[in-house]
């Protein structure tokens, strides 16, 4: 289909260009066009719910624009043009517009070739699921455990066959935070969802990108639509003298020349970052002195969660784009 | 050095490295040093300094993922007092 400045013939689509978009509808013969509300300019402009399937003669419906006939191809499928008419009429009056799924071009594609769609909402839906989504969400783990399920159910027996009780709490709230997580940024419903677990034994979705932190009393869930990692330290201040061994030769080096009060915070920052660079990596073995974080693309900072100030890190592609979501409540 | 002297030595270390959430109960060694005996990836890399200082050997790099359970430490350990 592709569209040409022809004059139509009765249930043909014709569309006009207003500012920015275009306002569609079907034109069915005798100067009369049937759409799904006037074209959208500012002094015809209504709440949804007052939006009506109309009829007006073409020279309203094109508000001083030009008009545009969709002209088919041999291999679309249209409805015959007196079906298209005839259900056009039917629906006069009709409501329950929605710009983003019931929008006068979904209208005009339904009764032209019996198929809802509008190419310029899937163009603003692409748009925006091409824009880069770094999401990370942190939250205090509660000190009960309840027993209402994970899903999926191997997720559960894995988490419930946990020896260790802390260890146990905070799986579950890590995977309560993920299903969380993934209502919340994606609009994904964890019931909805098909997770498999790779050859590393690492949990995967093909709808997202994930990846999960916890430390004794907090949990940290990163997602997007790339690779990402996630880290969230900072608790084990006795062991901190045991990060220098995580260092390569340069950062060491880094970190002698630094002032006495900037080091711990340089530890966990490269900790952190290392281990959230891992988590991208499809590697067996983490050996965090030979990971030079600066040949990726990670971003640290300070978050607040649990009462504490702990050391976050994301590794992806587009870590500026991080937005943080603290100290999410979790029941 | 018996394999009972360094499961008795390696208990001590991880004591040390899982701190105040270490459960004691769980120590055998079918026990999984993150499920059950609660250690973290900073509790680890100080198991690994640890054992390094308590057997005299020294790991080549300080990378996880050689050993999960208490047994693949052990095993570890005795390879290496072996060498």
């Amino acid at each position: 289909m592709k569209w040409a400045k022809v004059a139509p013939v009765a249930g043909d689509m014709v569309r006009v260009q207003t500012g920015n978009i275009h306002h569609y509808g079907v034109y069915v013969g005798e100067d009369e066009v049937i759409q799904f509300g006037l074209a959208p300019i500012a002094r015809q402009s209504l709440k949804e719910s007052e939006i009506e399937v109309c009829s007006s003669d073409v020279k309203t419906f094109l508000c001083g624009g030009e008009l545009e006939t969709a002209v088919m191809e041999d291999t679309d499928k249209r409805r015959a043009p007196e079906e298209t008419v005839a259900l056009c009429r039917t629906r006069l009056g009709e409501k329950g517009y929605s710009i983003f799924y019931n929008n006068c071009e979904h209208f005009a594609y339904e009764c032209v070739m019996g198929e809802k769609k509008s190419t310029q909402m899937d163009f603003v839906r692409n748009f925006f699921r091409q824009m880069p989504i770094v999401d990370v969400y942190t939250a205090a783990i509660p000190e009960d455990l309840p027993d209402a399920p994970l899903y999926p159910e191997t997720r559960h027996q894995e988490v419930f066959q946990c020896g260790h009780g802390g260890v146990k709490r905070q799986k579950y709230y890590a995977w309560r935070l993920l299903e969380y997580a993934l209502d919340r940024t994606f609009g994904y419903k964890i019931k909805e969802m098909q997770f498999s677990k790779n050859a590393r034994g690492k949990w995967e979705t093909p709808s997202c990108f994930f990846s999960i932190s916890h430390t004794d009393s907090a949990v940290a869930v990163a997602v997007s639509r790339k690779v990402i990692g996630v880290d969230i330290e900072g608790e084990d201040e006795g062991k901190i003298a045991a990060l220098q061994r995580a260092l390569t030769a340069e950062e060491a080096k880094e970190y002698s020349l630094l002032d006495e009060g900037a080091r711990a915070d340089y530890l966990w920052a490269k900790w952190t970052a290392k281990e959230s660079v891992f988590k991208t990596l499809d590697e067996p073995r983490f050996s965090p002195n030979k990971i030079e974080t600066k040949d990726y693309t990670t971003l640290t900072k300070k978050v607040e969660t649990a009462g504490k100030i702990l050391t976050l890190s994301v590794a992806t592609e587009n870590p500026e784009k991080l937005r943080c979501f603290l100290d999410i409540k979790l029941v | 050095m018996t394999r009972t002297e360094i499961t008795e030595k390696l208990k001590d270390v991880f004591q040390m490295a899982a701190g105040k959430t270490y459960d004691e109960s769980k120590y055998d060694e079918s026990s999984n040093l993150t499920t059950d005996l609660g250690l973290n990836s900073v509790g680890i890399l100080y198991c690994v300094i640890a054992i390094e200082e308590f057997f005299g050997i020294r790991f080549e790099d300080v990378g996880f993922g050689d050993f999960k359970t208490v047994g693949d430490t052990i095993d570890y350990i005795e390879k290496k007092l072996a060498e």
